[in-house]
This record gives structure tokens, C-alpha cells and sequence, in this order.
């Protein structure tokens, strides 16, 4: 399993919510300030996750998504963006895309 | 019953995660291949002056390659990396292809910008360029995959000689149609060779017809699984397999066929005879890859399964519809292009619109986009006043759901045909009885012009990407920059003060993607007082052409534009936001 996320009690909801897929590696890399790096997959998967994910952060937290599929540079945001969270940042770094969302 | 399906794909996720390959990396829809509009056309620009200097020719956006032959031809295929290295100049020589179909497998990150792309594409057609035989790249096909080391160039040689009749080739593959099926599956494979060889159905070729497999797979036992499954498909449909064609071998799965058939008739590329009052007919609805990424996206993410059976359909009804478009994705759509065949000219006759079809377009891939290619390509306005899709409230939840961006793709879908109204009204009665066809009007010929569709506003339920949709109607001309390689013109540079509301709405990225797909080199920057200074370099024609676009421009709005022609230095290399 390479999902990195800690089984302690408070994200053991985030942790089911993503335990199946053996290669997204979802980290919390400090309180609320969360990477999940769906690079590798194609669309629709990497907008499918980041919705699956922030549904259980809390709010004002902050998500980095990395994604290297074209097309979800576009449709990550958009899909966010509809539900009323606020796109910080989307910056292509190389050959990958990191997208900084704040859950509202 | 819910638990059992999701636990039995979660296994074969599983399965093939152990052989390398995340059943989840592969495309079914939205990202398969490198983006025409937004990727390979302006590459194309940018790498246009070299490849004008090069003995190679790429065709004009025809999805197959159309030859004059006497029957009789050789298909030679090699396998290169994508630079080219092993292009044998001397073999090039022997070989003296008439027509060369390449086939790209990219990683994804080079289809990240025109400019990588461009890059890695250059160095193949420079070796392909180099010998004294021209190469004609007939049909260029690049897809990506998510899997680095899994590139290749795989070009299929075609060489014939000239003669009665026509020769007609092409090239498609998948990465997978429904990995909620086994990846080696008849259906997998009949949905994929059928997808190729619908660009053959389109132009009333059914005779003579040779299926040459392309594929790949992570495992000894897959790769004979696919073998199977192709030879099953062509004897169930009486086609000729020639299964002695060297495969790629990068260890990733990918299923299609270069398919080559022979048409004893003109084929319907009557572009130019397209006039006003000419109907497009469709032969079904379309949209199927809503319907397969919805039941796919349940077995990822179970929330969906909720919403989906509150708003639209239960699992099990969704279930059996995707069974169902799987079963008509599989059936090739031969019986359509023998009546097509009916209603075209035959060899050296000339068209006439009261007893032939003028063109056909394959509804797949690009969904609806398709018309809009068809309307730049043969200089007309469409209007289209139907989308008829197989499930309009599917694809609507998918559009909603970002599960697809274009909920009107789909693969080995209907065939679109512009004809005159008696044609039509002959077509749909031939049509009728045939399995899976439901023939309908869709829309029409507004009258020459520059490339316009007309679609209906509801249209925005099934695409809801702005970008994309600003692509359907917006009036750019994809095509110009293939066709500019051949003409020469002259070069002027730009210098403009754009004034009115400019700033902070997206106007540099629309600006910069416009002058890329014109060919065009320069910048677009802010400038502190709020206007936008734009610098642009090119053919005079395609500059004024930018000039006229910006002051329509799409996003914002324009007060005023002024701007002064110039002598050309040649001073870019691309067009930037600065």
C-alpha cells in the first residue's frame, strides 16, 4: 500500500475514504495543509479523488493537488470551483501541475 | 450484489496493479489522445518553417488516408522511438511508401504544452524527412499514456500503385473501452478494431478489407488473450487478419488495428459542392462514453451511486444500458457503408447532389466537435437544431460530475452524413431495418462561409469546460497552419495597444492560444495603465486575421485597438504572456 496517510482517529475517515487505491499517495503534511498526488492517473480519476477528499476535510483547510494528465488541469479546478471552494494557485511545475485549493 | 461487482473490479484493479499497469491510468475517454486544438495543431505552428525545409508532407486533417490504386499494395511496419532513432534512409529507399500512417505513444507530460510537444516530435520527421523518397504522412495519430519508457513511433509503410480504383487506410487504437470488463475481452477488442475501421465505413469502403492488430499488453498471457479476440472479430465478420505484423512491446495495454480496404467508387469528399439546404443525418444518437465513465466512476467512488439513483436511474438500470452500448460498440457498422457506397459517383464521374452523398464524419471521439470540424474543413455554416444523445440525463450527470468533459464523445459511434434533402429522404429508408440504426436529421447547411457552428444552448448541459465550449463556436481556423506549409506568403510584425477591459479576464491565455493556432510568434503583455500590448509576427493575411479577432475577442471587451504594421525581423520563436 502506498497510501501515507496515518491511521490515527482523526483521519481515519479520509484514510477509507482513499484505502483502495493502492497508488494515490494522500499526505497531511501539516495541521490542515493536506497533498494528494493523483499524478499517474488519468481523467476523470484525479477530479473524482480531490471531490472524494475534500468532502471530509474540514474547512479552511488546504489541499495541494498534483496532477501530470492534461486535461484535469481544467477540470480539477472547474469541478471545485462548483462546489464553492476557492482555487488559491495552479502552477505547472515541469511535467506536473500543483493546484491549491481551500475547502469553503 | 452491489458489493460483489465492486469487490470483483476491485480485484482485477489489483491484478493488474501487480503487472505494472493502474487500470485507473488508462484513458476511456476525455485524455486518450494529444489535444488537436489545444496541443497538436499549434505544435504543428511552431515547428512549421522546419518542416517546410524537410521531404515530408502531412496531409491535410482527412482521418484517412485515400490513395489511387490498382488493388495491389504492401504494408511494411516498423517501430521506432519517438525521436526516430532506426529510420533507415536506404530502407526508405526500397520501401517507397505512397503513404506513411505513424502512430505516436507519448507520455503524457510532452502533450503538456505545444512546445514540448513540438519538440519531441521534430526529431522524428526530421529522420523520416531526410531521405530522397517524400513521406507522406497520411494519417498522424498520438496518444498518450501515463506510464513513462512506454514510447514508440509505430508507422505503417503503404506503398501501391496507381490505378482504377481507390486504396483506403487507416489507423485507431484504445487503451481500454470499460475496465469494469477483463482487458482482454472480445468486447474490448471488436469496439476497438470496429472503431478503426469506422473511418473506412464512413467512405462506403466494405469490400476487400484487411485488419492489421496493433496492440500491447503488460503480460505474455493478455498479449494471447487480444490475439484470440482479434481472431475471433474477423471471422465473425469475414475480414482478412494479417496477424504477422511486428508489435510494439513497451508492457502497457493498447488494442487497435491499421485497417486497409479498397473502394470502387469516389469516395464523398465533395467538400466544395456543399451548399445551403444540404441535411446532415446522423444514424444514431451518440454520447456513449458518458455512459461507460458513469458506471465506471461507481465502482471508484460509491457516493456517486447515491446521487445517481436519486437523480437520474438505479445502478441496475444503468448497469444493463452500458451492457447494452458495449453490445452495439462491438458490432462493426459494415452495413452502413454498403449503402453509403449506393449513393457515391462512380470512378471519374462527377458529383451530383440529387444522387450522392457530398461527406461523412465519424461521430466519435469528438463527439459533436466533429461538425465543427466538418464546417472548417469544407468552408461552410452548420447549423445543428438536435443533439440527440442516448441518455441525454447520463450525460448530463456526467457533465455535472466532471466525470467526462465532453459528454457527447463516444467511440465506434454514429456516422454523420451531408447530403441534399432527396439523398437524405433515400438514405433514411435504405437505412431503416438495419440493427442498431435509428436514421434522423440533425441539422443543416446554412450556406458557405468560414466555419461557424450553430448549436443549441442546451448544449452547454453536456459540455460544461468554458474553454471547450468556446472551441465549439468559437471561429478559429484549425486547419490554416497545415495548409499554409504548401502557400508562401508574407511576413509582417504587429504592434498594438489593446484598450478596454482587458485586465484580469483571461485575456493574454485567449489571445496567445488564438495566434498560435494562425501560426503566429510575439507576445501578449499588461501594461501598468490597464491596456494589453500585443507584438505579433506572420503572414500578413493571418495577422490582420488576429487583429479583426481581438477586436471581437471572446473574453472581456474591446473599447479600441491600435496598432501600426510593421517590416518582419523574425524576432520570436513562439507566442508568450509576458
Amino acid at each position: 500500500m502506498n497510501v501515507k496517510l496515518c491511521k490515527n482517529s482523526t483521519d481515519l475517515r479520509l484514510y477509507k475514504a482513499l484505502r483502495w487505491y493502492n497508488a494515490v499517495k494522500f499526505m497531511k503534511v501539516s495541521n490542515d495543509r493536506y497533498i494528494l498526488d493523483a499524478r499517474g492517473y488519468a481523467c476523470p480519476y484525479p477530479q473524482v479523488f480531490t471531490l472524494k477528499v475534500i468532502k471530509e476535510l474540514k474547512e479552511n483547510s488546504i489541499i495541494e493537488v498534483l496532477v501530470d494528465n492534461p486535461a484535469s488541469c481544467d477540470n480539477v479546478p472547474a469541478a471545485v470551483r462548483k462546489l464553492g471552494h476557492e482555487v488559491l494557485e495552479v502552477n505547472q511545475e515541469g511535467n506536473y501541475w500543483r493546484i491549491v485549493v481551500r475547502k469553503r | 450484489m452491489r458489493e460483489d461487482r465492486i469487490s470483483v473490479f476491485r480485484e482485477r484493479l489489483d491484478k493488474y496493479l501487480n503487472l505494472g499497469i493502474n487500470l485507473l491510468s488508462l484513458a476511456i475517454g476525455c485524455s486518450v489522445k494529444v489535444d488537436l486544438y489545444d496541443t497538436l495543431y499549434p505544435a504543428l505552428s511552431l515547428v512549421n518553417n522546419e518542416i517546410a525545409k524537410l521531404n515530408i508532407e502531412i496531409q491535410p486533417r482527412e482521418d484517412v488516408a485515400v490513395l489511387r490504386s490498382n488493388g495491389d499494395y504492401s504494408l511494411v511496419r516498423r517501430i521506432y522511438d519517438i525521436s526516430g532513432n532506426g529510420v533507415n534512409k536506404d530502407e526508405l529507399i526500397s520501401i517507397n511508401p505512397s503513404v506513411a500512417l505513424l502512430l505516436l505513444q507519448v507520455h503524457q507530460s510532452r502533450a503538456s504544452s505545444p512546445k514540448e510537444f513540438a519538440s519531441s516530435i521534430i526529431s522524428l520527421y526530421r529522420r523520416l524527412g531526410s531521405s530522397p523518397v517524400r513521406v507522406r504522412i497520411g494519417k498522424g495519430h498520438s496518444i498518450v499514456s501515463t506510464k513513462e519508457k512506454a514510447e514508440f513511433a509505430l508507422i505503417d509503410f503503404i506503398g501501391t500503385k496507381s490505378g482504377n480504383e481507390y486504396l483506403l487506410a487507416n489507423n485507431d487504437t484504445i487503451q481500454i473501452i470499460d475496465p469494469t470488463e477483463d482487458p482482454g475481452s472480445y468486447r474490448q477488442v471488436a469496439t476497438a478494431v470496429s472503431n478503426a475501421l469506422n473511418d473506412l465505413f464512413i467512405k462506403g469502403v466494405y469490400r476487400d478489407i484487411t485488419i492489421y492488430p496493433v496492440y500491447d499488453a503488460p503480460i505474455e498471457d493478455l498479449r494471447e488473450k487480444l490475439t484470440r479476440s482479434f481472431k475471433e472479430f474477423s471471422s465473425k465478420w469475414d475480414f482478412q487478419l494479417n496477424a504477422n505484423v511486428i508489435q510494439p512491446r513497451v508492457n502497457y495495454l493498447l488494442m487497435g488495428a491499421t485497417v486497409v480496404g479498397t473502394l470502387d467508387k469516389e469516395p464523398p469528399m465533395f467538400y466544395d459542392n456543399i451548399k445551403a439546404g444540404f441535411k446532415i443525418l446522423v444514424t444514431r444518437s451518440f454520447g456513449e462514453l458518458s455512459i461507460i465513465s458513469t458506471y465506471l466512476t461507481t465502482h471508484v467512488d460509491e457516493s456517486i451511486i447515491d446521487e445517481l439513483e436519486r437523480n437520474v436511474m438505479s445502478i441496475e438500470d444503468l448497469e444493463k444500458l452500458k451492457t447494452k452500448i458495449m453490445d452495439s460498440l462491438s458490432r462493426p457498422n459494415i452495413e452502413i457503408a454498403r449503402v453509403i457506397s449506393k449513393y457515391l459517383p462512380e470512378i471519374g464521374e462527377a458529383f451530383r447532389e440529387d444522387e450522392h452523398i457530398a461527406a461523412t464524419v465519424d461521430v466519435s471521439g469528438p463527439g459533436i466537435f466533429v461538425f465543427k470540424e466538418l464546417a472548417e474543413q469544407a468552408n461552410v455554416d452548420v447549423a445543428l437544431y438536435n443533439i440527440p444523445l442516448i441518455s441525454p440525463e447520463i450525460a448530463k450527470f456526467a457533465a455535472e460530475h466532471y466525470i467526462i468533459t465532453d459528454a457527447t464523445a463516444g467511440t465506434n459511434g454514429a456516422i454523420a452524413i451531408v447530403a441534399s434533402k432527396d439523398v437524405i429522404d433515400s438514405l433514411i429508408r435504405d437505412l431503416r431495418g438495419i440493427e442498431d440504426v435509428q436514421p434522423m436529421v440533425i441539422g443543416e447547411v446554412m450556406g458557405r462561409g468560414s466555419g461557424k457552428l450553430f448549436v443549441p444552448d442546451y448544449i452547454t448541459r453536456y459540455i460544461t469546460s468554458k474553454s471547450l465550449l468556446m472551441k465549439l463556436t468559437m471561429n478559429i481556423d484549425v486547419l490554416r497552419s497545415l495548409r499554409r506549409q504548401q502557400v508562401r506568403c508574407e511576413k509582417v510584425r504587429v504592434e498594438a495597444r489593446v484598450l478596454g477591459n482587458v485586465q484580469g479576464v483571461g485575456f493574454r491565455p485567449t489571445l496567445r492560444r488564438q495566434a498560435l493556432s494562425l501560426g503566429l510568434t510575439g507576445y501578449v503583455r499588461n501594461l501598468l495603465d490597464g491596456s494589453v500590448e500585443v507584438v505579433a509576427e506572420g503572414c500578413k493575411e493571418d495577422v490582420m486575421a488576429f487583429i479583426e479577432w481581438i477586436r471581437s475577442s471572446p473574453v472581456g471587451s474591446v473599447q479600441t485597438i491600435n496598432y501600426m504594421i510593421k517590416q518582419y525581423y523574425g524576432e520570436f520563436n513562439e507566442f508568450e504572456i509576458r
